[in-house]
C-alpha cells in the first residue's frame, strides 16, 4: 500500500541515532567532517559566503591562508574523539507534523533543501522524514505507473 | 589514514549510475537502481545520478533533492531557490511564495505521471568540480566542505574516473575516529 502521510514513511525516533532523550539539534555528515577542522568556527563564515555567492577559489585561497584544515588528518581525528556535539550540531527548527501528506513533506524539504526533518505528534518528537525515503517513495510511485 | 588518498575511497565509474542528457527521470531511476545493485556490500547506497554528454563527458548531476524538484513545474516561476537562498531570501519568504503558487497541491499520482517523462536535462544540476584521484583525504574533505555537496568527481588528468562521496569519507572518518587513542591515553 502506498504511503498516505509522513508517519507512513517516517523512521520511528527510537530507531533513529539519538544521543540525549529530547531532540534538540543534529549533525550531519558534513557538520561531522567540519568538526574535525582546527578552526571550526569559522566555518559559519565560510557558509556565509559560499551563501553570498564568493568563488570556490576564493575562498579556497582564503582557507589556506588561514591554514584551515593543515593538520595531520590522524591528529584531527584523535582530537575530534572529546568533541561535544552540542558545539557542532544544528538546533532544529523545522519539523513537519506525522499526520501531513508526503506532498506537504516533499515541498517542506525541497524548500529546506535538508536531508532530513523531524516529524512531530502534538508538540513530542516522534520521528525523522529523510530525503532518501521520499525519493523512494516517489521513485517507487513513478516505476508503478502504467503507460 | 594520512597515507589513503581519493582512489582508495572512490566509486568507480563504471560501478556509477550515468544516464544521458536525454535520459527521463523514470531512466535515471532504473539506472540507480541498476548500480545499486552492483555496490559492494556494505557500501552506502548511491543518492544520484551521473549525466554524460554526447562525447560520453560527464555534464551533471541528478540528486534526490533537483529529482524531487523536478516534479513540481511551478518551481521555474520562481527560478533557482538555492540563487535565492544565496542571494540572502529568508527561508521564510521562500516558504510563503510557494504557499501561494500552491507548490505540491498537484495529486502525487499527477506529478509522478508528469515527472516520468522529464528529461534529466533540464533538471540536472551542472558540475565543474573535480578533485586528482592521488589527493589526499584531508584535501577532499576540505573540498567537500567548502562545496557543501554531497560528492565531488574524481579525475586522473583530464578524465572523470570515479566519484568520491561524503557518506563514505564520513565513515572513513567515523572509523578513525572510533579506533584512535584519546588525547590523555
Amino acid at each position: 500500500m502506498k504511503a498516505q502521510c509522513v508517519k507512513d514513511i517516517m523512521i520511528p525516533i527510537d530507531r533513529y541515532a539519538v544521543v540525549r532523550d529530547d531532540v534538540i539539534g543534529q549533525i550531519g555528515h558534513l557538520d561531522f567532517l567540519a568538526a574535525l577542522g582546527p578552526r571550526y568556527p569559522w566555518k559559519h563564515d565560510v557558509d556565509a559566503m559560499t551563501r553570498a555567492g564568493v568563488d570556490p577559489a576564493t575562498l579556497d585561497s582564503l582557507m589556506e591562508s588561514q591554514h584551515f584544515w593543515q593538520d595531520n588528518l590522524d591528529d584531527a581525528c584523535r582530537r575530534a574523539r572529546a568533541a561535544k556535539v552540542a558545539d557542532i550540531m544544528h538546533p532544529v527548527s523545522d519539523s513537519i507534523d506525522e499526520m501531513a501528506p508526503i506532498a506537504e513533506a516533499i515541498r517542506k524539504i525541497v524548500m529546506l533543501r535538508a536531508m532530513r526533518m523531524l516529524v512531530l505528534r502534538g508538540g513530542e518528537a516522534v520521528g525523522i522524514v529523510r530525503l532518501a525515503d521520499l525519493f523512494a517513495e516517489i521513485a517507487d510511485r513513478i516505476e508503478a505507473i502504467e503507460e | 589514514m594520512d597515507t589513503k588518498t581519493v582512489k582508495d575511497l572512490m566509486v568507480p565509474l563504471d560501478e556509477y549510475a550515468v544516464v544521458p542528457e536525454e535520459a527521463t527521470l523514470l531512466d535515471a531511476i532504473i539506472a540507480l537502481e541498476e548500480a545499486q545493485k552492483r555496490l559492494p556490500e556494505g557500501r552506502q547506497p548511491h543518492r544520484a545520478v551521473l549525466v554524460a554528454g554526447k562525447n560520453k563527458k560527464i555534464v551533471g548531476k541528478v540528486g534526490q533533492l533537483a529529482f524531487l524538484k523536478a516534479l513540481e513545474p511551478k518551481y521555474n516561476v520562481l527560478g533557482d531557490l538555492e540563487m535565492l537562498a544565496r542571494a540572502g531570501v529568508q527561508s521564510d519568504f521562500i516558504s510563503s511564495m510557494m504557499e501561494n503558487y500552491q507548490f505540491f497541491q498537484d495529486s502525487l499520482t499527477d506529478l509522478c505521471w508528469r515527472g516520468r517523462n522529464i528529461r534529466v536535462r533540464d533538471v540536472m544540476r551542472p558540475v565543474a568540480e573535480h578533485i586528482n584521484e592521488n589527493a589526499s583525504l584531508r584535501e577532499a574533505i576540505h573540498q567537500i566542505i567548502m562545496l557543501q555537496t554531497l560528492s565531488i568527481l574524481v579525475t586522473r588528468g583530464s578524465e572523470v574516473v570515479g566519484l568520491l562521496r561524503l557518506s563514505d569519507l564520513y565513515e572513513e572518518v567515523a572509523a578513525q575516529i572510533k579506533n584512535a587513542p584519546s588525547e590523555c591515553e
